[in-house]
């Protein structure tokens, strides 16, 4: 008799063809990883639909047989999102990867999930115009992938995450039906806002088959400030100064002085001896103004710091713009040996408490005795702990602690254990913790009934976001 | 440090972010199969040389590789998963793993015995009828890449056709009676033949042109090896490399002019790896053009050759082009430029036929008129008229020619 195995293979094979799925051993090895250091289990199949009608009808027989579905793109997750937590197949949605429609006089671009970021902005940096979200992935990550986190990235200082920039959704909910939630248009009033309900969803509701994404023009100018600080208060105080002068940079970055190393090559700078942390601002204006705008910025930071640079040449922005969006990579070669691992933690705090909570992070690295970098933006709070540890069960096990020492931390500064990765499965207990903290544990059981909503027999990537006790 | 040993270290550094597989041609092509793409194939190998006693099915994931290096530059870690491949490819060649591969046994098979491919060593120099040479210690050296374009080119039209599991037991009955691969001699494109004829006296011409003194070996010329080497062959190339540089020493050859990049590069960087003092010298032909040359008004775009830019870092034909012609590039150039898929065209035609489509696109995009600097590039991205080899391209231009 077929197995309810093969019999599911069977009638996927029967609905896409055998050439788009993936089924042999080899195959499907890859797909038991994301660019997180957690693995998954082996999918029994990888669907590699070509439409939204082929995600609905493989929908359709997961749900009538309660197979787990986890859906992947990019495969770029930081925190275990896209590898399956228990057996099931895994649809890969990139070859839905075009680009629709383009109106520039209604500011929105249509495009399918599978579409990588870089790809969508070098096809709208023609027109003069961008899409803001730009995680550090943009490089490999998808549409698909960064709304299923709600992905941030430098740009979020300014442009917020991508939350803010998607208009609407063509969703593929798990019993086939295909949905469309919110509209084409800038503003909308009408009813539950599905689609921001969806964004962040991580796979657990169904499948983005198409986005309506929010464009804006590209920045008339931009010149970059650098300063190099003796500590994380002066950095803090230099930044809120900023923006208390009413200035909000698009980039405000901040590298501790491990990080700096690691890109030092890359940065082409001359990095003061005295230096522990450099703070990254991009100033944007018109043409006229923005060398004064520029001269104000670096006046404010000159309280605090001697050594302030700035740049204007589109190439050294450029060159240091991508060291600085590859520092957690740059990282990566600092591994001592091919056991370690590095944690990019992700935590969040409002922007002014962000100097107490590094200082007390600080702290906990001693405690711990871990080797942590730090970097982050800044302008939005968002703190990048990176922790170097062996990939072992004791190593593990160390990383879980100070994930947890540094989610306390946020939380108590009423900030959040997650800012932009997500949660997958790596977080769970720390948005439990979250929750608990506020004395608001409910908020989480309304999330799981809006889950039971959307996917009322659990096939939707099953074991992410919610913490299970046992 | 065996083979196995060297992909350990390697894939161990990988960290599977994924960047390289967002410019890896094959992938898309391949349907975002994974193990069709860089980090697939970086993963794979990682877990086969870790898992040695199961029987892994992983030729197909690596012959597909394209060795065009774009993964390279996209690597944070600095991995090339062209190189995961090579090794890869090498270690089923020594049976490490699996079963190897029919076409690439064949084609090793007719490189031992016939110093070709497909057996035409004879038919790779009649292109030269009539060219006076000069007697000289520099040589040109074709590889036989021009030539053997339009018997691939017929090849791959017939292959459309045909499944690869009777390619493969096709394949076997030849290597079994090698001789019978001569007979591609009678299947080839004629209109690509005398394109491919006029593009080799084209280059002839503006080297001589430039003034330079050289000779070509005519019937005698060897086959480099590159589809040893490239097929993973890498103990056979050993030999044969060597055979082939004592061949030229007796000829008392001291500079040798590549004519496409994939011969220089393997003239280049490959030799010298098995052969101990090799004291030939390398140089390219577009390096040599010394020429007066007028400006084109024509808007072109370059398909800038994988093994020059990407593999040696050498823009010398670019700068040529930008000096005569208005030059738009499209998104993907230099560091990031994108293969013509013609690697894969023997073993994978419609995967090559994808990523040529594709790429074709992309350049007419940018320019309708396409300069290409490889014989594989013009073979593969010549779906219309105004697609034109470099040496074709540049011998148009010469002041009072
Ligand atoms: S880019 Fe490098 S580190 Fe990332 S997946 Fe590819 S090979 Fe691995
Ligand atoms: S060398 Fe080219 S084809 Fe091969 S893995 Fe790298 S990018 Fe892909």
């Amino acid at each position: 008799m077929e197995s309810l195995k093969d019999s599911v293979i069977n009638e996927i094979i029967k609905v896409i063809g055998k050439n788009n799925v993936i089924t042999d051993f080899e195959g499907e090895i890859p797909y038991e990883n994301d660019a997180s250091y957690i693995s998954g289990e082996k999918p029994l199949l990888i669907a590699l639909p070509e439409n939204r009608h082929e995600i609905s009808k493989i929908l359709k027989i997961c749900n009538e047989n309660k197979i787990n579905v986890t859906v992947r793109s990019g495969g770029t997750s930081l925190t275990g999102s896209s590898v399956m937590t228990e057996p099931g197949i895994i649809i890969n949605t990139m070859n839905l990867d075009k680009i629709i429609e383009l109106n520039l006089s209604s500011r929105y671009v249509v495009c399918e999930p599978g579409l990588r970021l870089d790809d969508l902005n070098n096809y709208l940096k023609k027109y003069n115009f961008f899409y803001p979200p730009d995680p550090a992935s943009s490089k490999a990550s998808t549409v698909g992938g960064t709304l299923s986190t709600n992905a941030g990235g430098l740009r979020a200082v300014k442009y917020g995450a991508t939350k803010e920039w998607v208009l609407g959704l063509e969703f593929v909910l798990p019993n086939g039906e295909i949905i469309n939630t919110g509209e084409y248009t800038l503003k909308r009033s009408a009813g539950y806002d599905l689609t921001a309900l969806i964004v962040g969803s991580e796979g657990t509701f169904g499948v983005i088959s198409k986005a309506i994404l929010k464009i804006e023009p590209l920045p008339e100018k931009t010149g970059k400030i650098i300063g190099f600080f003796k500590n994380i208060y002066d950095v803090g105080n230099a930044m809120s100064s900023v923006k208390n002068a009413g200035i909000t940079p698009i980039m405000a970055e901040f590298l501790d002085f491990y990080t700096l190393n690691s890109i030092r090559d890359k940065l082409k700078l001359e990095i003061p001896e005295y230096t522990k942390y450099m703070l990254m601002l991009d100033i944007d204006s018109t043409e006229e103004s923005l060398e004064k705008k520029l001269l104000d910025v670096k006046k404010i930071l000159s309280k605090f710091s001697g050594d302030i640079i700035i740049i204007r040449d589109e190439k050294t922005m450029d060159e240091i713009y991508m060291a600085r969006k590859g520092a957690y990579s740059s990282l990566l070669k600092e591994r001592e040996n091919k056991n370690q691992i590095i944690v990019i933690g992700d935590v969040i705090v409002p922007a002014d408490q962000l100097p107490d909570a590094m200082k007390e992070i600080e702290e906990k690295v001693g405690e711990n005795k871990l080797k942590v970098t730090l970097f982050g933006h800044i302008g939005d709070g968002n703190i990048h702990a990176n922790i170097f540890a062996d990939s072992n069960e004791t190593g593990l096990k160390k990383v879980a602690k100070f994930q947890m020492d540094i989610a306390k931390i946020a939380i108590k500064h009423r900030g959040s254990v997650s800012a932009e990765h997500g949660i997958g499965t790596e977080k769970n207990e720390l948005l439990y913790e979250e929750y608990r903290d506020k004395d608001s544990l409910y908020t989480l059981e309304l999330m799981k009934e809006i889950k039971k909503v959307f996917d009322p027999r659990n096939i939707m990537n099953r074991g992410k976001i919610f913490y299970e006790h046992n | 440090m065996n083979t196995i040993n060297k992909i350990e270290e390697i894939t161990d550094k990988c960290i599977k972010c994924g960047f390289c597989e967002s410019v890896c041609p094959t992938l898309p092509a391949f349907k975002y199969n994974s193990i069709y793409g860089a980090r697939g194939r970086v993963i794979l190998a990682g877990y086969a040389v870790n898992h040695m006693d199961e029987p892994l099915k992983l030729d197909d994931s690596f012959y597909s590789c394209l060795d065009c290096f774009a993964c390279e530059n996209a690597c944070p870690v600095g991995i090339n998963a062209g190189v995961v491949s090579e090794l890869l490819k090498e270690s089923i060649t020594e049976q490490k793993f699996n079963e190897k591969n029919p076409l690439a046994e064949m084609m090793k098979d007719a490189i031992l015995k016939y110093e070709n491919p497909l057996g035409l060593k004879d038919q790779c120099s009649q292109w030269s009828d009539g060219i006076e040479f000069d007697k000289s210690d520099t040589i040109i050296l074709t590889g036989d890449m021009y030539q053997l374009m339009p018997y691939t080119r017929f090849i791959n039209k017939a292959r459309k056709y045909i499944d690869s599991a009777i390619v493969n037991s096709f394949s076997k009955i030849i290597s079994k009676n090698i001789n019978l691969i001569t007979l591609s001699r009678h299947f080839y494109d004629k209109n690509l033949r005398i394109k491919m004829d006029y593009e080799l006296k084209n280059i002839v011409y503006l080297l001589k042109k430039s003034g330079l003194k050289f000779d070509y070996l005519g019937q005698e010329e060897p086959y480099p090896g590159m589809f040893l080497y490239d097929l993973g062959y890498i103990n056979e190339f050993k030999e044969y490399s060597k055979n082939i540089y004592k061949f030229l020493k007796s000829k008392n050859v001291k500079t040798i002019i590549a004519i496409d990049p994939h011969t220089y590069d393997l003239l280049k960087n490959k030799y010298p790896l098995f052969i101990r003092d090799f004291d030939i010298n390398i140089v390219y032909y577009t390096d040599l053009i010394n020429l007066n040359l007028k400006k084109s008004d024509e808007k072109i775009t370059v398909q800038e050759p994988c093994h020059m830019v990407l593999h040696n870092n050498s823009y010398r034909a670019m700068d040529i082009l930008n000096n005569i012609s208005d030059v738009k590039l499209p998104d993907r150039n230099g560091k990031t430029t994108m293969c013509c898929g013609g690697p894969d065209e023997l073993l994978y035609p419609e995967i090559s036929y994808s990523i040529s489509r594709k790429r074709y696109e992309d350049l007419k995009k940018t320019a309708d008129k396409i300069v290409t600097v490889c014989p594989l590039c013009y073979n593969n991205l010549s779906y219309d008229d105004n697609v034109i080899d470099f040496s074709e391209f540049v011998r148009n231009l010469i002041i009072n020619d």
